[in-house]
């Protein structure tokens, strides 16, 4: 609508959808609370672990390295997807890009298949 | 629309942007809640039981229990909202805002029914016009922009169980989203171009004569692979590692309570239909009808309703999947996503492109 | 109310770029962590937002693909998975402030000098532009022309690019790996 700006419904959009989240927010945390039950205690107030008292305080400890490696092999491959991407709008009529696509893949294919031999796409270990 | 427009006080093309921004957003948020109802409905007709059906408006009208949603809504907003002590206070309070602003984007750029001429000029029912140049990219973003919610959430929480849920399905959404970002791919290269409208137009008319010409007959095991992610992605069973009663309770969202649980809720079955949306687009063909060819005659409102059926009737398969599947166990799931569906989603990929090479 | 609308779709480029700059002030400034993390997403999220103004809606997106949805994950991981209970994240994250200060007195350095013409010479819009023929070209999306740019002007570098890739992939693998056997 907007030659400025064509993205602006989804900007009215995201702010429509914050302003109704964080008036349910306030409402229900912090208007309501007036006239809702309010009754804390000592037991209600620990961090629910399957109804016992925690078995060790805190929970921020040391995670696997495993998610780690996860979100690493993520970031690799959603880089080759954004590169892929212009590829594929202009492919159709530039149909001699398929073998520098391939090489591109092909790279990143050796890496896969190293990672699956290295067992890194493996949960158990 | 220059009625409506002249009402307003506004120009023709800020009145329809209004009325788009009202859709997308009342779309999902008239529609989540009575999928609450459906899911525990239909879980209970699966399992031979009744389901909610007794509550009633005024004693009286019931609906098959369908109020029970209404009721679900004013009991969340009464219960005690409790932020534990151990929380982080600040992040405990932003997580179910930043789990429901990415889910009510769902149908931002999705074209809803037939564009149409009125006045002079062209009206698109998608909040995004034709040629804006982020096309369905912009939902794979939001879509990633997911993950933030569970994280906080569960970080901010500072519960074992919390972290644990946090950190597998935050790992999970990660791990799917790279077999279907490469299923996407495949479709843009064959319709040449990532524009939902164009995605439609590509699908409309017959394949092989018997078939609707859409993307789900001639890509299908892209289209496994993309239904399969889309169930990671919104974090349902049989890949709600997120939650998993067995191992940690309520996963997440264990330590939330009252409207902050109701608005993760509320964007669980956003990304629902978020995902019926891009399902719809990407492979059932959008708002088209099967094995039409031209929808020049078909009036915008009929499109419309086909789009939103597809669209239901997808969100009824989720519910089915949920409870007909046991759930996955998590070297399972992680051998599915990176060993199987990466796989099969690059050979999909490297297919096409093979056959479309010059 | 359509005026402030118009007016505001103006002066989106700004609007982002000050939130851009606030995103970043509270990822520097906050002692927490994961607070500096959320700070950092806000601050990408931002700067997506300023690709989208200035019409490069497909760096928009890939900012939003890549960044904010792929590497702040991977921060939002790293910072969840060590224990900092032990430690007082003063003693990990906040020991080089003085090498911090000599590399953004750098930073600005390299900054200011390759922006000089903009800043201080002519002011010439042609100056920020890198390849003006692709910007004049106006039937070419953007995307397209990325792809003319990787696929056809810089083949190479984009092959090369693929090998890096390779390299971060196999080194993520051994480090991960070989902690524990």
């Amino acid at each position: 609508m907007n030659p400025a700006a064509p993205f602006l419904p989804v900007l009215i959009l995201i702010a429509l959808a914050s302003v109704v989240a964080v008036a349910i927010l306030a409402l229900s945390g912090w208007l309501l609370p007036k006239l809702k039950p309010n009754n804390p205690q000592d037991a209600k107030l620990l961090p629910f672990e399957c109804g016992v008292p925690p078995v060790q305080e805190g929970a921020r400890h040391r995670y696997s390295v495993k998610f780690y490696l996860v979100a690493m092999l993520f970031i690799l491959f959603d880089v080759e997807a954004a590169f892929l991407l212009p590829w594929a709008v202009t492919y159709k009529a530039h149909a001699w890009t398929f073998w520098a696509m391939l090489s591109f893949m092909a790279t990143l294919l050796v890496g896969f298949i190293y990672a699956w031999g290295k067992g890194a796409l493996d949960w158990e270990r | 629309m220059e009625t409506l427009a002249s009402l307003l006080h506004t120009s023709p093309a800020t009145a329809w942007m209004a009325v788009k921004v009202l859709m997308a957003f009342g779309l999902i948020m008239g529609i989540a809640p009575p999928l609450t109802w459906a899911e525990r409905r239909g879980s209970a007709m699966i399992q031979d039981r009744i389901g909610p059906n007794r509550a009633a408006l005024f004693g009286k009208i019931r609906i098959l229990g369908l109020v029970q949603a209404l009721a679900d809504g004013v009991k969340f907003f009464f219960k005690e909202d409790l932020v534990p002590p151990h929380a982080n206070k600040r992040l405990f309070w932003l997580a179910p805002l930043l789990a429901f602003v990415p889910a009510m984007l769902g149908f931002a750029v999705i074209p809803m029914g037939r564009s149409f001429l009125s006045g002079g000029t062209e009206y698109h029912l998608s909040l995004l016009d034709p040629g804006n140049g982020m096309g369905m990219l912009f939902p794979m973003a939001v879509g990633a922009m997911a993950v933030y919610g569970i994280l906080v959430a569960a970080w901010s929480s500072n519960n074992k169980w919390a972290i644990l849920g946090g950190m597998r399905a935050s790992a999970q959404m990660v791990s799917y989203e790279v077999g279907l970002s490469l299923a996407v791919i495949a479709i843009f290269m064959v319709t040449g171009g990532y524009d939902p409208h164009e995605i439609v137009k590509a699908q409309q008319g017959t394949f092989l004569g018997v078939l609707p010409n859409w993307y789900v007959f001639r890509q299908p095991f892209g289209f496994l692979v993309f239904f399969v992610c889309m169930f990671a992605e919104a974090n349902r069973l049989p890949f709600d590692f997120a939650e998993g009663e067995s191992e940690i309770v309520a996963g997440f969202h264990i330590e939330y309570g009252s409207m902050k649980f109701a608005l993760i809720g509320l964007a669980e079955y956003g990304h629902i239909l978020g995902a019926s949306a891009l399902i719809t687009t990407m492979y059932l063909g959008g708002w088209g009808i099967p094995f039409v060819a031209d929808h020049g005659q078909i009036p915008v409102i009929v499109t419309f309703l086909v789009f939103l059926t597809k669209v239901i009737a997808l969100c009824l398969v989720f519910i089915w999947v949920r409870w007909t599947l046991p759930r996955f166990r998590y070297d399972q799931l992680m051998n599915l996503g990176w060993k199987k569906l990466l796989p099969i989603s690059m050979a999909n990929l490297l297919y096409f492109a093979y056959r479309m090479r010059g | 109310m359509e005026n402030l609308l118009i007016s505001l779709a103006q002066n989106l480029f700004p609007i982002f770029g000050l939130l851009a700059v606030g995103g970043a002030a509270l990822m520097v400034a906050s002692r927490q962590a994961v607070h500096s993390v959320l700070g950092f997403l806000f601050a990408m999220l931002c700067v997506a937002g300023c690709f989208l103004t200035l019409e490069a809606e497909f760096l928009g997106i890939a900012q939003l693909l890549v960044y904010a949805g792929g590497i702040v994950v991977l921060f939002l991981f790293v910072v969840m998975l060590v224990e900092l209970t032990k430690y007082k994240e003063k003693d990990i994250f906040q020991k080089q402030t003085k090498v911090a200060l000599l590399a953004v007195a750098g930073g600005l350095l390299v900054v200011g000098g390759a922006l000089r013409n903009a800043l201080f010479g002519p002011a010439a819009k042609e100056a920020l532009t890198l390849r003006p023929e692709i910007t004049n070209g106006a039937v070419l999306g953007n995307a397209q022309a990325v792809s003319r740019g990787l696929f056809a002007d810089f083949l190479l570098p984009f092959e090369i690019l693929s090998i890096i890739l390779l390299v971060a992939l196999v080194g993520a693998v051994v480090l991960a790996k070989t902690e524990r056997v």
